[in-house]
């Protein structure tokens, strides 16, 4: 009955996916997923009867009785959301690899907040630290760390886009640490060399 | 009469060959894939990635069973991946019994495989041999995807749970399904460009950005929902080139035999023997279309491109080795995590910089001016090679623009660098060696 469900709704999205998430969702939400597999499959066969990967509403607002796309995410517990969420992927994929691809999903994020944690303790160093001006600088970085990277990274393990859990995810975090320090025994050296 | 101890250093150099060559058999002798195999213990997701080495069968069911009973039970459970097999062309192909799941997986629910390019090959059998020449051209091709991304030292020293983002895009070496998605396995699939930017996108690969921007993808974008795709890739079936129309002429499963550029990574004499070869097979394609004046004179102009955007790449780098040099650059190689598994980089710290010392590596615990650097060399350069070969000419102004400004900004910073270098140095190491995510890196690769 579940699976009858899911099938249903894949074949009734296109009126509640889509075009109406992306007026609002536009950036690097839409493009993690059309990246995907899940978005170049559902870009690529865009009309066919048969839908066969899922788009916003699928993951999103995976109840069928759902009238129209719900921000389960910010109405329930991360858990709910994530099992109402994933609960669709077993259409296709087994239990196993659902788990897996969690799980890595989970190693990965979690990798990601040790660098943000990282980076807040040497910014947290800073502001005892440094002078307003250095510290603005540090402030702008880790700014683009937690605001942009981290999100990036967290769409890209969300929506399987490897181009935003790598490139725009983990190496660019690792970017933005190695600057903070770069900028942090800059100010250093600079305060020394006035001592 | 040449006296007899000249032969010692030659019989050394003969020994000190061979023993080179039997490591490297030997490193590349483990569970894993590349030079670290032995060493190289990827996050179990890795079985779905590279089947061949990493998949074990979960084993939750026993039994032996045909191809019916197999689609009887998976009908519920995984109803998706049967539709798709009943709308591909194995579950009905024109001569023969179909292709079903046993074929491909095995009819032991015990011991059950995902299907590697071997398995495909068992009927596939030309694209598998076309695929498996690729190793002929060496990296980068899809073949060698996997085997050299491992070989880069910071597979091996980054936490797994991080680079499996990377094993994603560098199982097209050892899956065909990251193009002909399972359970359809349509080629008209993988002949639409949008099958490739899953991994071909993003800073240092925008090929999709690029090909959208030319002519060609314009085209593509105006005429892709009136263009049949179930057409083979040869002349006279396609309005509008697109990423296998080119880089797999007439469908081959060969991308790599016209790599003159090499990716953009190093600068290469495209005017080789070898690479006169690969221009005629350029220009070959180019013709179905424009004439062959025209053709050469594109390839002509990517010439020029990467000449210029090289000027500017050598000079940064030569400013980057001269920092090194002086010991200017801060913190220097032995003052932050060296990789864990290279002994020699622990006891002979030096910074990695150009193609040849692994700069593909140095984006992460490296100075700053290192890391524009890589940036410069691996987003914008790359970029506007991209846009080069894919004819978007705005795009290439803009990757330019970009080259020249990290060249400014990086000569600019090495200018404060030379300045600080005789001032007092704070011990960086205290900054540099901890940190809970640098610890995490240190113990968990």
């Amino acid at each position: 009955m579940r699976h009858a469900l899911w099938l249903l709704l894949l074949a009734t999205l296109p009126a509640l996916a889509g075009k109406a998430c992306v007026d609002c969702h536009a950036g690097a939400a839409e493009r993690s997923w059309a990246l995907s597999k899940h978005g170049v499959i559902a870009r690529i066969e865009a009309g066919r009867e048969r839908r066969r990967t899922p788009d916003c509403a699928a993951c999103h607002a995976f109840e069928a009785k759902a009238p129209a796309p719900q921000h389960y995410a910010k109405k329930t517990s991360r858990t709910e959301a994530r099992e109402q969420a994933t609960a669709g992927c077993g259409t296709c994929h087994s239990p196993r690899y659902v788990a897996e691809q969690l799980a890595a999903a989970q190693r990965g994020l979690t990798i990601g907040e040790m660098k943000r944690r990282e980076a807040e303790a040497l910014v947290e160093v800073a502001r005892k630290e440094l002078t307003a001006t250095e510290l603005a600088q540090i402030e702008k970085l880790f700014a683009t760390l937690r605001d942009d990277n981290l999100r990036e990274l967290r769409l890209g393990l969300a929506h399987q886009s490897p181009d935003y859990q790598w490139w725009l995810g983990q190496a660019a975090l690792d970017g933005s640490l190695l600057r903070i320090k770069g900028a942090l025994g800059e100010a250093r050296r600079s305060a020394a060399a006035a001592r | 009469m040449r006296p007899r101890w000249l032969l010692i250093p030659v019989l050394l150099s003969i020994a000190g060959i061979a023993a080179g060559m039997a490591w490297v058999d030997w490193s590349k002798g483990g569970a894993g894939s590349g030079l670290y195999s032995r060493e190289w213990r990827p996050d179990p997701v890795q079985g779905y990635w590279d089947p061949e080495r990493f998949y074990r069968p979960a084993q939750t069911v026993a039994g032996v069973y045909p191809a019916a009973e197999c689609i009887a039970c998976h009908e519920a459970l995984t109803p998706g991946v049967v539709a798709d097999w009943r709308d591909s062309r194995h579950s009905k192909p024109a001569r023969r019994a179909p292709v079903a799941c046993p074929d491909c997986h095995g009819a032991d629910h015990q011991k059950l495989r995902m299907p590697t390019p071997q398995v495909c090959g068992e009927c596939h059998a030309v694209q598998e041999q076309a695929f498996n020449s690729e190793k002929h051209y060496g990296f980068p091709s899809h073949v060698l995807a996997m085997e050299r991304a491992t070989d880069s030292k910071h597979f091996v020293d980054k936490p797994k749970g991080e680079t499996t983002a990377c094993v994603q895009c560098h199982s097209v070496a050892t899956k065909c399904d990251s193009c002909h998605t399972r359970h359809r396995f349509d080629a008209a699939e993988a002949r639409r460009p949008e099958a490739c930017t899953t991994c071909h996108s993003g800073p240092p690969h925008p090929d999709d950005e690029t090909y959208y921007a030319s002519a060609h993808g314009k085209r593509y974008l105006a005429d892709a929902q009136k263009t049949d795709w179930s057409k083979p890739l040869v002349k006279g079936n396609y309005t509008v080139p697109t990423c296998a129309y080119c880089h797999m002429r007439n469908g081959q499963h060969v991308v790599a035999d016209k790599s003159i550029w090499q990716f953009g990574l190093r600068q290469v004499n495209p005017n080789t023997a070898e690479n006169k070869v690969k221009r005629d097979r350029w220009v070959e394609v180019c013709m179905d279309c424009h004439d062959e004046d025209f053709s050469r004179r594109q390839l002509t102009d990517m010439d020029r491109e990467r000449a210029l955007a090289w000027q500017g790449l050598n000079r940064t780098e030569r400013l980057l080795r001269e920092l090194r040099s002086e010991k200017a650059l801060y913190p220097a190689a032995g003052e932050r995590p060296p990789y864990p598994t290279d002994w020699m980089d622990r006891m002979f710290p030096k910074e990695r910089i150009g193609f040849f010392e692994g700069q593909a590596s140095s984006f992460y615990n490296v100075s700053t001016i290192e890391r524009d650097y890589f940036e410069m060399w691996y987003f914008a350069n790359l970029g506007a090679y991209k846009a080069a070969a894919h004819g978007a000419p705005e795009l290439v102004k803009q990757g330019h623009a970009a080259l020249a400004q990290e060249e400014q900004s990086i000569t600019a910073q090495a200018a404060q660098l030379r300045a600080k270098a005789r001032a007092p140095r704070p011990d960086p190491k205290a900054l540099w060696l901890g940190g809970e995510y640098t610890m995490h890196n240190k113990e968990h690769n």
